[in-house]
């Protein structure tokens, strides 16, 4: 009578657990980052990387890619930034292969590819940085909405800008489904990046 | 189908228990310090970058004594100019802005990290390396010039 009591108990405890895990399963995820709904494909482009080779956003469907506008000579802003980015890709592992973080800079009088790669060398050669003409370069921060303002030249060092720091994430799909503000914090973008890696 | 939630559960808490670490491995400052008077000035740090590029110093100034103190500027052998900055957002938008002056209240922390105030270094002569020292002379209102070393340390 004794042992019949306890066949009841177990039953109800692995019933209880299986409920748990089903209900855990059927919550939607919840983005950390800003949502962009509804998603829509981001604003194509093609430009040049650190190794004077064409790149086309177009090419990496079927990777989560990382979007930041920035310039080498950022004294602050944009390592801190590109630091964040390698941190997220280490937080990633092996999910990283399927991600790609892109550096596109605000500054093409200064940033050639050359010097794009010198700069991406000394924080994550992984990264790939992108430049072009003015004429390239224009429309593409103005279809991601990237604000860009030369500053006095403080020393005869070279101009300073003032510039949106988002970071912009798009799916396997190709659609821009997410942003971050300056100073993310990287477990919540690396979760976030992981999730978009792995839904289907 | 439970097990690998199971599984999944607990890789979860082994990488969240060990992620404070990782972060706190990243660029974090190291061990170089100074102090003179009642100014202490620790974990002072540059970031890498290549000869004519921009990088940053960033530290921890402690004002352990009972009066106020200002820090007023920098001076920096290795670069072409060498100014107290602070980052700051609107929005979405971040913008610098050279500083007179930073205030060091009696008895507070006053920290210079990234996205907030920092050492600006310009158009520098030669490359910086992790792992290399950079000297600079720091200027307080009241406690004058103290020189420090910055270690250059790897994203």
């Amino acid at each position: 009578m004794k042992g019949r009591w306890w066949v009841v108990l177990g039953l109800g405890m692995v019933g209880l657990l299986v409920a748990l895990v089903a209900w855990e399963s059927s919550r939607p995820y919840t983005f950390h980052g800003s949502l962009l709904d509804p998603a829509s494909p981001a604003p194509d482009f093609t430009l040049t990387d650190q190794n004077g080779d064409p790149f086309r956003l177009s090419d990496q469907r079927d990777r989560v890619v990382l979007i930041f506008f920035g310039y080498t000579h950022c004294p602050d802003v944009c390592p801190a930034t590109l630091a964040l980015f390698k941190q997220t890709r280490e937080l990633l592992g092996s999910l990283a292969e399927v991600a790609q973080f892109v550096f596109i800079t605000i500054d093409p009088a200064r940033d050639t590819s050359e010097r794009l790669r010198q700069h991406l060398d000394r924080i994550d050669p992984t990264i790939i940085g992108l430049t072009g003409t003015m004429e390239d370069l224009e429309p593409v921060w103005a279809a991601y909405g990237v604000y860009r303002a030369e500053q006095p030249d403080p020393g005869g060092a070279g101009p300073l800008f003032d510039h949106t720091a988002r970071v912009y994430v798009v799916d396997r799909q190709g659609d821009l489904r997410l942003s971050f503000p300056f100073g993310f914090d990287v477990d919540e973008l690396s979760q976030d990046v992981s999730h978009l890696i792995e839904e289907r | 189908m439970s097990r690998r939630k199971g599984l999944a559960f607990i890789s979860c808490l082994v990488i969240a228990a060990t992620l404070p670490a990782c972060n706190a491995a990243g660029g974090q400052p190291t061990e170089a310090s100074a102090a003179a008077g009642d100014l202490r000035l620790t974990g002072v740090w540059a970031r890498p970058a290549g000869a004519g590029e921009t990088t940053a110093v960033y530290l921890t100034i402690t004002n352990e004594g009972a009066q106020g103190d200002a820090l007023l500027g920098a001076s920096c052998p290795i670069a072409a100019m060498c100014e107290l900055h602070e980052t700051r957002a609107e929005g979405d938008v971040v913008h610098m802005e050279h500083q007179d002056r930073l205030e060091l209240p009696a008895g507070a922390e006053v920290s210079l990290e990234p996205g907030g105030a920092h050492i600006m270094l310009m158009d520098l002569q030669s490359e910086l390396a992790p792992g290399d020292l950079v000297s600079l002379v720091l200027r307080f209102e009241v406690a004058g010039e103290i020189p420090v070393e910055a270690e250059v340390v790897a994203p």
